[in-house]
Protein backbone atom coordinates (compact mmCIF):
# COMPACT_ATOMS: atom_id res chain seq x y z
CA UNK A 1 0.00 0.00 0.00
CA UNK A 2 2.81 2.36 0.89
CA UNK A 3 4.50 1.52 -2.40
CA UNK A 4 1.30 2.39 -4.25
CA UNK A 5 1.01 5.78 -2.57
CA UNK A 6 4.69 6.45 -3.28
CA UNK A 7 4.10 5.58 -6.94
CA UNK A 8 1.13 7.97 -7.15
CA UNK A 9 3.18 10.70 -5.49
CA UNK A 10 6.06 10.14 -7.90
CA UNK A 11 3.68 10.31 -10.89
CA UNK A 12 2.23 13.57 -9.58
CA UNK A 13 5.69 15.09 -9.16
CA UNK A 14 6.74 13.99 -12.67
CA UNK A 15 3.57 15.45 -14.14
CA UNK A 16 4.05 18.78 -12.38
CA UNK A 17 7.74 19.00 -13.41
CA UNK A 18 6.91 18.09 -16.99
CA UNK A 19 4.13 20.66 -17.07
CA UNK A 20 6.35 23.39 -15.65
CA UNK A 21 9.04 22.87 -18.27
CA UNK A 22 6.44 22.69 -21.07
CA UNK A 23 4.82 25.89 -19.86
CA UNK A 24 8.16 27.75 -19.50
CA UNK A 25 9.62 26.53 -22.79
CA UNK A 26 6.59 27.13 -24.94
CA UNK A 27 5.65 30.37 -23.13
CA UNK A 28 2.24 28.95 -22.36
CA UNK A 29 -0.34 30.72 -20.25
CA UNK A 30 -2.08 28.49 -17.73
CA UNK A 31 -5.08 30.01 -16.01
CA UNK A 32 -6.94 28.74 -12.97
CA UNK A 33 -9.40 26.78 -15.12
CA UNK A 34 -6.55 25.18 -17.05
CA UNK A 35 -4.93 24.06 -13.80
CA UNK A 36 -8.29 22.69 -12.72
CA UNK A 37 -8.53 20.79 -16.00
CA UNK A 38 -5.03 19.37 -15.52
CA UNK A 39 -5.90 18.30 -11.97
CA UNK A 40 -9.17 16.65 -13.06
CA UNK A 41 -7.39 14.94 -15.96
CA UNK A 42 -4.76 13.51 -13.61
CA UNK A 43 -7.40 12.22 -11.18
CA UNK A 44 -9.48 10.67 -13.95
CA UNK A 45 -6.45 9.04 -15.56
CA UNK A 46 -5.46 7.61 -12.21
CA UNK A 47 -9.02 6.45 -11.53
CA UNK A 48 -9.40 4.79 -14.95
CA UNK A 49 -6.10 2.94 -14.62
CA UNK A 50 -6.80 1.88 -11.03
CA UNK A 51 -10.31 0.71 -11.99
CA UNK A 52 -8.96 -1.42 -14.80
CA UNK A 53 -6.24 -2.99 -12.68
CA UNK A 54 -8.62 -3.68 -9.77
CA UNK A 55 -11.17 -5.35 -12.05
CA UNK A 56 -8.49 -7.53 -13.59
CA UNK A 57 -7.30 -8.53 -10.11
CA UNK A 58 -10.82 -9.63 -9.12
CA UNK A 59 -11.21 -11.51 -12.41
CA UNK A 60 -13.89 -9.29 -13.98
CA UNK A 61 -12.39 -8.69 -17.43
CA UNK A 62 -15.56 -7.22 -18.92
CA UNK A 63 -15.86 -4.67 -16.11
CA UNK A 64 -12.20 -3.74 -16.61
CA UNK A 65 -12.55 -3.15 -20.35
CA UNK A 66 -15.88 -1.32 -20.25
CA UNK A 67 -14.82 0.74 -17.25
CA UNK A 68 -11.56 1.76 -18.87
CA UNK A 69 -13.39 2.64 -22.10
CA UNK A 70 -15.95 4.84 -20.38
CA UNK A 71 -13.71 6.54 -17.85
CA UNK A 72 -10.83 6.70 -20.34
CA UNK A 73 -13.04 8.48 -22.88
CA UNK A 74 -14.06 11.05 -20.29
CA UNK A 75 -10.38 11.48 -19.38
CA UNK A 76 -9.41 12.11 -23.01
CA UNK A 77 -12.23 14.62 -23.46
CA UNK A 78 -11.05 16.57 -20.40
CA UNK A 79 -7.48 16.36 -21.73
CA UNK A 80 -8.50 17.69 -25.13
CA UNK A 81 -10.54 20.57 -23.67
CA UNK A 82 -7.76 21.55 -21.25
CA UNK A 83 -5.06 21.41 -23.93
CA UNK A 84 -7.17 23.51 -26.29
CA UNK A 85 -7.81 26.05 -23.53
CA UNK A 86 -4.11 26.32 -22.69
CA UNK A 87 -3.13 26.74 -26.33
CA UNK A 88 -5.89 29.30 -26.90
CA UNK A 89 -4.93 31.31 -23.81
CA UNK A 90 -1.28 31.20 -24.89
CA UNK A 91 -2.13 32.54 -28.37
CA UNK A 92 -4.05 35.45 -26.80
CA UNK A 93 -1.16 36.32 -24.48
CA UNK A 94 1.62 35.74 -26.95
CA UNK A 95 0.15 36.72 -30.32
CA UNK A 96 3.63 37.00 -31.86
CA UNK A 97 3.99 33.21 -31.46
CA UNK A 98 2.33 32.82 -34.85
CA UNK A 99 3.66 36.20 -36.21
CA UNK A 100 0.21 37.76 -36.51
CA UNK A 101 1.35 41.36 -37.26
CA UNK B 1 1.97 47.31 -41.34
CA UNK B 2 3.05 43.76 -42.14
CA UNK B 3 0.45 41.93 -44.16
CA UNK B 4 1.53 38.30 -43.85
CA UNK B 5 -1.90 37.60 -42.54
CA UNK B 6 -3.02 34.19 -41.47
CA UNK B 7 -5.88 33.77 -43.90
CA UNK B 8 -4.62 34.53 -47.36
CA UNK B 9 -7.46 35.44 -49.66
CA UNK B 10 -9.60 36.86 -46.84
CA UNK B 11 -11.31 40.22 -47.44
CA UNK B 12 -11.05 41.24 -43.81
CA UNK B 13 -8.13 43.10 -42.29
CA UNK B 14 -6.11 41.09 -39.76
CA UNK B 15 -7.62 43.13 -36.98
CA UNK B 16 -11.18 42.48 -38.11
CA UNK B 17 -10.37 38.81 -38.66
CA UNK B 18 -9.04 38.45 -35.16
CA UNK B 19 -12.17 40.05 -33.75
CA UNK B 20 -14.32 37.73 -35.86
CA UNK B 21 -12.46 34.61 -34.68
CA UNK B 22 -12.63 35.75 -31.06
CA UNK B 23 -16.38 36.30 -31.36
CA UNK B 24 -16.90 32.88 -32.96
CA UNK B 25 -14.87 31.18 -30.27
CA UNK B 26 -16.82 32.99 -27.56
CA UNK B 27 -20.15 31.94 -29.03
CA UNK B 28 -18.92 28.33 -29.40
CA UNK B 29 -17.70 28.33 -25.87
CA UNK B 30 -20.97 29.80 -24.68
CA UNK B 31 -23.10 27.15 -26.37
CA UNK B 32 -20.79 24.34 -25.25
CA UNK B 33 -20.82 25.55 -21.66
CA UNK B 34 -24.58 26.05 -21.75
CA UNK B 35 -25.11 22.50 -23.03
CA UNK B 36 -22.84 21.02 -20.35
CA UNK B 37 -24.43 23.09 -17.58
CA UNK B 38 -27.90 22.26 -18.88
CA UNK B 39 -27.23 18.50 -18.90
CA UNK B 40 -25.66 18.51 -15.45
CA UNK B 41 -28.40 20.75 -14.11
CA UNK B 42 -31.14 18.48 -15.47
CA UNK B 43 -29.69 15.39 -13.83
CA UNK B 44 -29.08 17.22 -10.55
CA UNK B 45 -32.48 18.89 -10.50
CA UNK B 46 -34.37 15.70 -11.31
CA UNK B 47 -32.39 13.86 -8.65
CA UNK B 48 -33.18 16.51 -6.06
CA UNK B 49 -36.82 16.68 -7.08
CA UNK B 50 -37.28 12.91 -6.91
CA UNK B 51 -35.48 12.91 -3.55
CA UNK B 52 -37.85 15.55 -2.25
CA UNK B 53 -40.85 13.75 -3.72
CA UNK B 54 -39.93 10.57 -1.84
CA UNK B 55 -39.88 12.45 1.47
CA UNK B 56 -43.10 14.18 0.56
CA UNK B 57 -44.77 10.86 -0.25
CA UNK B 58 -43.94 9.50 3.17
CA UNK B 59 -45.24 12.60 4.93
CA UNK B 60 -48.42 12.52 2.89
CA UNK B 61 -48.94 8.88 3.67
CA UNK B 62 -49.37 9.56 7.40
CA UNK B 63 -49.44 5.93 8.39
CA UNK B 64 -49.23 5.72 12.18
CA UNK B 65 -46.24 3.77 13.37
CA UNK B 66 -46.40 1.03 15.97
CA UNK B 67 -45.67 2.27 19.50
CA UNK B 68 -42.04 1.83 20.40
CA UNK B 69 -40.99 1.39 16.75
CA UNK B 70 -40.93 5.06 15.79
CA UNK B 71 -37.17 5.10 15.24
CA UNK B 72 -36.98 1.84 13.33
CA UNK B 73 -35.78 2.48 9.74
CA UNK B 74 -38.62 0.35 8.35
CA UNK B 75 -42.17 1.57 8.89
CA UNK B 76 -43.94 -0.84 11.26
CA UNK B 77 -47.68 -0.32 11.71
CA UNK B 78 -50.00 -1.44 14.50
CA UNK B 79 -51.19 -4.22 12.22
CA UNK B 80 -47.85 -5.99 12.56
CA UNK B 81 -48.07 -8.90 15.04
CA UNK B 82 -45.76 -11.77 15.90
CA UNK B 83 -46.03 -14.31 13.11
CA UNK B 84 -47.22 -17.89 13.59
CA UNK B 85 -44.34 -20.12 12.53
CA UNK B 86 -46.89 -22.57 11.13
CA UNK B 87 -47.47 -20.17 8.24
CA UNK B 88 -43.83 -19.84 7.20
CA UNK B 89 -43.26 -21.42 3.83
CA UNK B 90 -41.06 -24.21 5.22
CA UNK B 91 -43.52 -25.23 7.94
CA UNK B 92 -46.48 -25.11 5.56
CA UNK B 93 -45.03 -28.13 3.83
CA UNK B 94 -45.85 -30.12 6.99
CA UNK B 95 -49.57 -29.38 7.04
CA UNK B 96 -50.74 -27.54 3.90
CA UNK B 97 -51.14 -30.67 1.77
CA UNK B 98 -53.07 -28.92 -1.02
CA UNK B 99 -50.29 -26.40 -1.39
CA UNK B 100 -47.64 -29.13 -1.46
CA UNK B 101 -49.57 -31.10 -4.09
CA UNK B 102 -49.93 -28.00 -6.26
CA UNK B 103 -46.27 -27.01 -6.26
CA UNK B 104 -45.04 -30.58 -6.64
CA UNK B 105 -47.20 -31.21 -9.70
CA UNK B 106 -46.22 -27.89 -11.35
CA UNK B 107 -42.56 -28.40 -10.52
CA UNK B 108 -42.47 -31.93 -11.95
CA UNK B 109 -43.39 -30.65 -15.40
CA UNK B 110 -40.47 -28.22 -15.49
CA UNK B 111 -37.92 -30.34 -13.63
CA UNK B 112 -37.20 -32.57 -16.62
CA UNK B 113 -35.99 -29.68 -18.75
CA UNK B 114 -33.83 -28.24 -15.95
CA UNK B 115 -32.12 -31.56 -15.21
CA UNK B 116 -30.52 -31.53 -18.63
CA UNK B 117 -28.02 -28.92 -17.42
CA UNK B 118 -24.85 -30.63 -16.28
CA UNK B 119 -22.32 -28.02 -15.22
CA UNK B 120 -22.99 -27.23 -11.57
CA UNK B 121 -25.07 -30.40 -11.07
CA UNK B 122 -22.51 -33.17 -11.38
CA UNK B 123 -21.52 -35.56 -8.61
CA UNK B 124 -18.52 -33.36 -7.79
CA UNK B 125 -20.76 -30.31 -7.35
CA UNK B 126 -23.42 -32.15 -5.35
CA UNK B 127 -20.74 -33.61 -3.07
CA UNK B 128 -19.53 -30.10 -2.28
CA UNK B 129 -23.12 -29.06 -1.62
CA UNK B 130 -23.59 -31.92 0.85
CA UNK B 131 -20.28 -31.06 2.52
CA UNK B 132 -21.32 -27.44 2.94
CA UNK B 133 -24.50 -28.48 4.74
CA UNK B 134 -22.86 -31.26 6.79
CA UNK B 135 -22.31 -29.40 10.08
CA UNK B 136 -25.75 -27.85 10.01
CA UNK B 137 -27.44 -31.18 9.31
CA UNK B 138 -25.47 -32.86 12.07
CA UNK B 139 -25.74 -30.27 14.85
CA UNK B 140 -28.66 -28.02 13.90
CA UNK B 141 -30.92 -30.57 12.26
CA UNK B 142 -33.97 -29.02 10.72
CA UNK B 143 -33.24 -25.54 12.06
CA UNK B 144 -33.04 -24.13 8.54
CA UNK B 145 -36.68 -25.18 8.16
CA UNK B 146 -37.65 -23.81 11.56
CA UNK B 147 -37.15 -26.80 13.87
CA UNK B 148 -36.34 -25.39 17.34
CA UNK B 149 -34.02 -26.75 20.03
CA UNK B 150 -31.56 -28.63 17.85
CA UNK B 151 -28.28 -29.52 19.67
CA UNK B 152 -26.43 -26.35 18.56
CA UNK B 153 -29.46 -24.19 19.34
CA UNK B 154 -30.43 -25.82 22.63
CA UNK B 155 -32.12 -23.44 25.09
CA UNK B 156 -30.73 -25.13 28.18
CA UNK B 157 -26.96 -25.20 27.84
CA UNK B 158 -24.81 -25.43 31.03
CA UNK B 159 -24.12 -22.07 32.73
CA UNK B 160 -21.14 -21.25 34.92
CA UNK B 161 -21.84 -20.58 38.63
CA UNK B 162 -19.43 -17.64 38.65
CA UNK B 163 -20.84 -14.49 37.07
CA UNK B 164 -18.24 -12.32 35.35
CA UNK B 165 -18.75 -8.67 36.32
CA UNK B 166 -18.52 -6.31 33.37
CA UNK B 167 -17.77 -2.66 34.16
CA UNK B 168 -20.95 -1.53 32.39
CA UNK B 169 -23.12 -2.50 29.38
CA UNK B 170 -20.65 -0.75 27.03
CA UNK B 171 -17.86 -2.94 28.35
CA UNK B 172 -20.06 -6.02 27.86
CA UNK B 173 -20.76 -4.97 24.25
CA UNK B 174 -17.06 -4.48 23.51
CA UNK B 175 -16.03 -7.86 24.90
CA UNK B 176 -18.91 -9.86 23.44
CA UNK B 177 -18.24 -8.36 19.99
CA UNK B 178 -14.52 -9.08 20.26
CA UNK B 179 -15.28 -12.70 21.18
CA UNK B 180 -17.80 -13.04 18.35
CA UNK B 181 -15.29 -11.80 15.76
CA UNK B 182 -12.63 -14.10 17.15
CA UNK B 183 -15.04 -17.04 16.94
CA UNK B 184 -15.83 -16.41 13.27
CA UNK B 185 -18.40 -13.64 12.95
CA UNK B 186 -17.97 -11.45 9.87
CA UNK B 187 -20.21 -8.74 11.38
CA UNK B 188 -21.67 -8.41 14.87
CA UNK B 189 -24.16 -6.02 16.43
CA UNK B 190 -26.32 -5.82 19.54
CA UNK B 191 -30.09 -5.28 19.68
CA UNK B 192 -32.67 -5.23 22.46
CA UNK B 193 -34.90 -8.30 22.66
CA UNK B 194 -38.22 -7.59 20.93
CA UNK B 195 -41.07 -10.14 21.30
CA UNK B 196 -42.57 -8.80 18.04
CA UNK B 197 -39.89 -10.67 16.10
CA UNK B 198 -40.35 -13.99 17.94
CA UNK B 199 -42.89 -16.39 16.45
CA UNK B 200 -46.16 -16.55 18.36
CA UNK B 201 -46.14 -20.37 18.09
CA UNK B 202 -43.33 -22.73 17.17
CA UNK B 203 -43.57 -25.84 15.04
CA UNK B 204 -41.81 -28.81 16.63
CA UNK B 205 -41.63 -31.75 14.27
CA UNK B 206 -42.04 -35.27 15.65
CA UNK B 207 -38.86 -36.67 14.23
CA UNK B 208 -39.19 -40.08 15.91
CA UNK B 209 -41.14 -42.48 13.75
CA UNK B 210 -43.46 -44.52 15.94
CA UNK B 211 -45.60 -46.77 13.72
CA UNK B 212 -47.96 -47.55 16.61
CA UNK B 213 -48.94 -43.96 17.06
CA UNK B 214 -50.43 -42.69 13.87
CA UNK B 215 -50.64 -38.95 14.47
CA UNK B 216 -52.73 -36.88 12.11
CA UNK B 217 -50.09 -34.11 12.04
CA UNK B 218 -46.40 -34.84 12.30
CA UNK B 219 -45.69 -31.82 14.48
CA UNK B 220 -46.70 -30.02 17.67
CA UNK B 221 -47.39 -26.34 18.08
CA UNK B 222 -45.62 -25.02 21.16
CA UNK B 223 -45.34 -21.60 22.77
CA UNK B 224 -41.93 -19.92 22.78
CA UNK B 225 -41.47 -20.17 26.55
CA UNK B 226 -37.77 -19.69 27.05
CA UNK B 227 -36.05 -20.68 30.33
CA UNK B 228 -35.32 -16.97 30.89
CA UNK B 229 -36.51 -13.63 29.57
CA UNK B 230 -33.91 -12.45 27.07
CA UNK B 231 -32.67 -8.88 27.49
CA UNK B 232 -30.19 -8.55 24.65
CA UNK B 233 -29.68 -10.17 21.28
CA UNK B 234 -26.20 -10.58 19.80
CA UNK B 235 -26.77 -10.54 16.04
CA UNK B 236 -24.04 -12.17 13.97
CA UNK B 237 -23.66 -12.10 10.19
CA UNK B 238 -21.51 -14.68 8.44
CA UNK B 239 -20.24 -13.88 4.96
CA UNK B 240 -20.89 -16.37 2.14
CA UNK B 241 -18.36 -17.05 -0.59
CA UNK B 242 -18.65 -14.46 -3.40
CA UNK B 243 -17.56 -16.69 -6.29
CA UNK B 244 -19.74 -19.63 -5.30
CA UNK B 245 -22.84 -17.48 -4.77
CA UNK B 246 -22.26 -16.07 -8.27
CA UNK B 247 -23.02 -19.57 -9.63
CA UNK B 248 -26.67 -19.35 -8.65
CA UNK B 249 -28.93 -21.26 -8.99
CA UNK B 250 -26.71 -24.34 -9.24
CA UNK B 251 -25.71 -26.97 -6.70
CA UNK B 252 -22.42 -25.13 -6.22
CA UNK B 253 -24.25 -22.03 -5.02
CA UNK B 254 -26.17 -24.34 -2.67
CA UNK B 255 -22.80 -25.37 -1.24
CA UNK B 256 -22.10 -21.73 -0.31
CA UNK B 257 -25.55 -21.42 1.30
CA UNK B 258 -25.11 -24.69 3.18
CA UNK B 259 -21.68 -23.64 4.38
CA UNK B 260 -23.25 -20.39 5.59
CA UNK B 261 -25.77 -22.36 7.67
CA UNK B 262 -22.99 -24.57 9.05
CA UNK B 263 -20.95 -21.51 10.01
CA UNK B 264 -24.04 -19.97 11.62
CA UNK B 265 -24.39 -23.07 13.77
CA UNK B 266 -20.69 -23.12 14.71
CA UNK B 267 -20.37 -19.40 15.50
CA UNK B 268 -23.76 -19.14 17.20
CA UNK B 269 -23.05 -22.13 19.44
CA UNK B 270 -19.55 -20.82 20.25
CA UNK B 271 -20.75 -17.33 21.18
CA UNK B 272 -23.58 -18.71 23.32
CA UNK B 273 -21.09 -21.02 25.06
CA UNK B 274 -18.79 -18.05 25.71
CA UNK B 275 -21.68 -16.10 27.26
CA UNK B 276 -22.77 -19.06 29.41
CA UNK B 277 -19.20 -19.56 30.64
CA UNK B 278 -19.33 -15.96 31.87
CA UNK B 279 -22.30 -16.98 34.01
CA UNK B 280 -25.13 -15.59 31.90
CA UNK B 281 -27.84 -17.75 30.35
CA UNK B 282 -27.79 -17.67 26.57
CA UNK B 283 -28.74 -19.72 23.54
CA UNK B 284 -28.31 -19.34 19.81
CA UNK B 285 -30.96 -19.52 17.11
CA UNK B 286 -31.04 -19.22 13.35
CA UNK B 287 -34.25 -19.52 11.33
CA UNK B 288 -35.96 -21.46 14.06
CA UNK B 289 -37.62 -19.28 16.68
CA UNK B 290 -37.48 -15.69 15.49
CA UNK B 291 -37.03 -13.45 12.49
CA UNK B 292 -33.42 -12.52 11.78
CA UNK B 293 -33.60 -9.56 9.40
CA UNK B 294 -35.44 -7.15 11.78
CA UNK B 295 -32.96 -7.93 14.56
CA UNK B 296 -30.07 -7.30 12.17
CA UNK B 297 -31.58 -3.95 11.16
CA UNK B 298 -32.02 -3.01 14.84
CA UNK B 299 -28.43 -4.02 15.54
CA UNK B 300 -27.19 -1.63 12.84
CA UNK B 301 -25.84 -4.31 10.51
CA UNK B 302 -27.69 -3.04 7.46
CA UNK B 303 -31.00 -2.21 5.83
CA UNK B 304 -33.97 -4.12 4.45
CA UNK B 305 -33.82 -4.54 0.66
CA UNK B 306 -36.39 -5.12 -2.06
CA UNK B 307 -35.52 -8.84 -2.03
CA UNK B 308 -36.58 -9.13 1.61
CA UNK B 309 -33.02 -9.72 2.77
CA UNK B 310 -30.61 -7.72 4.90
CA UNK B 311 -28.32 -5.54 2.77
CA UNK B 312 -25.04 -4.85 4.55
CA UNK B 313 -22.56 -2.14 3.50
CA UNK B 314 -19.69 -4.66 3.50
CA UNK B 315 -21.17 -7.67 1.69
CA UNK B 316 -24.58 -6.61 0.41
CA UNK B 317 -27.13 -9.42 0.94
CA UNK B 318 -24.42 -12.09 0.82
CA UNK B 319 -24.66 -12.96 4.52
CA UNK B 320 -26.37 -15.48 6.78
CA UNK B 321 -27.69 -14.38 10.17
CA UNK B 322 -27.59 -16.10 13.55
CA UNK B 323 -28.65 -14.60 16.89
CA UNK B 324 -27.74 -15.27 20.50
CA UNK B 325 -30.46 -14.45 23.04
CA UNK B 326 -29.06 -13.69 26.47
CA UNK B 327 -30.08 -12.33 29.88
CA UNK B 328 -26.86 -10.27 29.94
CA UNK B 329 -27.49 -6.53 29.67
CA UNK B 330 -25.46 -5.35 26.68
CA UNK B 331 -25.51 -1.84 25.25
CA UNK B 332 -27.48 -1.99 21.99
CA UNK B 333 -26.21 -0.49 18.73
CA UNK B 334 -28.05 2.12 16.70
CA UNK B 335 -29.81 1.46 13.41
CA UNK B 336 -27.71 2.51 10.43
CA UNK B 337 -28.92 3.49 6.97
CA UNK B 338 -26.84 4.12 3.88
CA UNK B 339 -29.33 4.71 1.08
CA UNK B 340 -30.50 1.15 0.34
CA UNK B 341 -34.21 1.96 0.56
CA UNK B 342 -33.92 4.79 -1.99
CA UNK B 343 -31.67 2.74 -4.27
CA UNK B 344 -33.98 -0.28 -4.22
CA UNK B 345 -36.85 1.92 -5.44
CA UNK B 346 -35.06 2.46 -8.76
CA UNK B 347 -32.92 -0.64 -9.09
CA UNK B 348 -35.18 -3.76 -9.36
CA UNK B 349 -32.27 -6.01 -10.42
CA UNK B 350 -33.30 -8.71 -7.94
CA UNK B 351 -36.85 -8.71 -9.30
CA UNK B 352 -35.56 -8.95 -12.89
CA UNK B 353 -33.26 -11.85 -12.05
CA UNK B 354 -35.78 -13.89 -10.03
CA UNK B 355 -36.67 -16.94 -12.13
CA UNK B 356 -39.87 -17.45 -10.14
CA UNK B 357 -41.05 -13.84 -10.47
CA UNK B 358 -41.43 -13.85 -6.70
CA UNK B 359 -40.01 -10.37 -6.03
CA UNK B 360 -42.25 -7.36 -6.40
CA UNK B 361 -41.74 -4.72 -9.12
CA UNK B 362 -44.45 -2.59 -7.51
CA UNK B 363 -44.27 0.09 -4.84
CA UNK B 364 -43.88 -0.99 -1.21
CA UNK B 365 -47.04 -1.83 0.70
CA UNK B 366 -48.21 -3.07 4.11
CA UNK B 367 -50.16 -6.02 2.71
CA UNK B 368 -48.55 -9.35 1.90
CA UNK B 369 -49.44 -11.59 -1.04
CA UNK B 370 -49.86 -14.95 0.77
CA UNK B 371 -50.43 -16.31 4.29
CA UNK B 372 -46.67 -16.82 4.46
CA UNK B 373 -46.19 -13.04 4.59
CA UNK B 374 -46.59 -11.12 7.85
CA UNK B 375 -48.62 -7.96 7.07
CA UNK B 376 -48.20 -4.61 8.76
CA UNK B 377 -44.65 -3.82 7.63
CA UNK B 378 -44.21 -1.20 4.89
CA UNK B 379 -41.89 -3.02 2.49
CA UNK B 380 -41.73 -4.99 -0.75
CA UNK B 381 -43.35 -8.34 -0.04
CA UNK B 382 -41.92 -11.36 -1.84
CA UNK B 383 -44.09 -14.33 -2.77
CA UNK B 384 -42.61 -17.30 -0.86
CA UNK B 385 -44.90 -19.77 -2.65
CA UNK B 386 -43.41 -18.92 -6.04
CA UNK B 387 -39.94 -18.90 -4.55
CA UNK B 388 -40.19 -22.38 -3.00
CA UNK B 389 -41.78 -23.74 -6.15
CA UNK B 390 -38.66 -22.79 -8.09
CA UNK B 391 -36.44 -24.38 -5.45
CA UNK B 392 -38.28 -27.66 -5.96
CA UNK B 393 -38.03 -27.40 -9.76
CA UNK B 394 -34.39 -26.48 -9.47
CA UNK B 395 -33.50 -29.33 -7.13
CA UNK B 396 -31.61 -26.90 -4.90
CA UNK B 397 -32.12 -23.52 -3.29
CA UNK B 398 -31.66 -20.34 -5.31
CA UNK B 399 -29.71 -17.17 -4.56
CA UNK B 400 -30.32 -15.19 -7.77
CA UNK B 401 -31.58 -12.19 -5.82
CA UNK B 402 -28.33 -12.14 -3.85
CA UNK B 403 -26.13 -12.61 -6.92
CA UNK B 404 -27.86 -9.87 -8.92
CA UNK B 405 -27.92 -7.27 -6.14
CA UNK B 406 -25.56 -4.37 -6.99
CA UNK B 407 -24.52 -4.22 -3.31
CA UNK B 408 -23.19 -7.78 -3.57
CA UNK B 409 -19.54 -7.11 -4.38
CA UNK B 410 -16.11 -8.24 -3.18
CA UNK B 411 -14.45 -5.96 -0.66
CA UNK B 412 -12.46 -3.68 -3.00
CA UNK B 413 -12.04 0.09 -3.09
CA UNK B 414 -13.91 0.77 -6.32
CA UNK B 415 -17.00 -1.13 -5.11
CA UNK B 416 -16.89 0.71 -1.79
CA UNK B 417 -16.72 3.98 -3.74
CA UNK B 418 -19.74 3.04 -5.86
CA UNK B 419 -21.70 1.93 -2.78
CA UNK B 420 -20.94 5.29 -1.17
CA UNK B 421 -22.04 7.08 -4.36
CA UNK B 422 -25.29 5.08 -4.30
CA UNK B 423 -26.04 6.76 -0.98
CA UNK B 424 -26.69 10.07 -2.75
CA UNK B 425 -30.40 10.66 -3.33
CA UNK B 426 -31.91 10.70 -6.80
CA UNK B 427 -33.79 8.12 -8.84
CA UNK B 428 -32.08 8.95 -12.20
CA UNK B 429 -28.64 8.46 -10.63
CA UNK B 430 -29.70 5.14 -9.11
CA UNK B 431 -31.27 3.92 -12.34
CA UNK B 432 -28.07 4.76 -14.23
CA UNK B 433 -25.96 3.01 -11.61
CA UNK B 434 -28.12 -0.13 -11.72
CA UNK B 435 -27.92 -0.21 -15.54
CA UNK B 436 -24.16 0.35 -15.45
CA UNK B 437 -23.79 -2.51 -12.97
CA UNK B 438 -25.44 -4.81 -15.50
CA UNK B 439 -23.41 -3.36 -18.38
CA UNK B 440 -20.18 -4.02 -16.52
CA UNK B 441 -21.14 -7.70 -16.30
CA UNK B 442 -21.87 -7.98 -12.58
CA UNK B 443 -24.71 -10.04 -11.17
CA UNK B 444 -25.06 -12.64 -13.94
CA UNK B 445 -27.06 -15.77 -13.09
CA UNK B 446 -27.47 -19.14 -14.82
CA UNK B 447 -23.82 -18.83 -15.84
CA UNK B 448 -22.94 -22.33 -17.09
CA UNK B 449 -19.37 -21.34 -18.10
CA UNK B 450 -18.66 -19.97 -14.62
CA UNK B 451 -19.93 -23.23 -13.09
CA UNK B 452 -17.58 -25.19 -15.34
CA UNK B 453 -14.65 -22.88 -14.48
CA UNK B 454 -15.19 -23.12 -10.68
CA UNK B 455 -13.06 -26.25 -10.26
CA UNK B 456 -10.29 -24.95 -12.56
CA UNK B 457 -9.48 -21.94 -10.34
CA UNK B 458 -7.34 -22.19 -7.22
Amino acid sequence: MEFLWSLIGAMAVLLICGLRSWIKKGKKKVTFFSWLGIFVFFLLALFSTAWMISCFIEGETRAAVIGFSIFGTVTMVIFAITRKKILKDSKTRYPSARGAY
Amino acid sequence: MKNDNLNKGSCLTPCEEKKCVREKLNRRQFFGAAAAVGAAGTVLASSLISGCKAKLAEEIRKIPRKKGMENFPVLITEKCKPMDQKNTIFCRQLWDHDFVKKIESEAAVRRVALSKREKGWRQLDRALNAAGWALDHQFATGSENGQPMSPAYDWNGPVSDRKYQFNNPEDAAKKIKKAARFLGASLVGIARYNPLWTYSRLVKENLENDPDEQKKEKFDLIKPEFPFTPKSVVVIAVEMDYKAIALSPSSLEGAATGLGYSQMCAVGYSVSTFTRRLGYRAFANGNDISLSVPYAVEAGLGELGRNGLLITPEFGPRVRLVKVFTELDIKPDRCETFGVWEFCKSCQRCAESCPANAISFEKPTTEGTTISNNPGVFKWYINPEKCIQFWIENGSDCANCITACPYNKPDMWHHQLMAAAAGFPGAPLHTIMAKMDKLFGYGNTFDIKANAAFWEEN
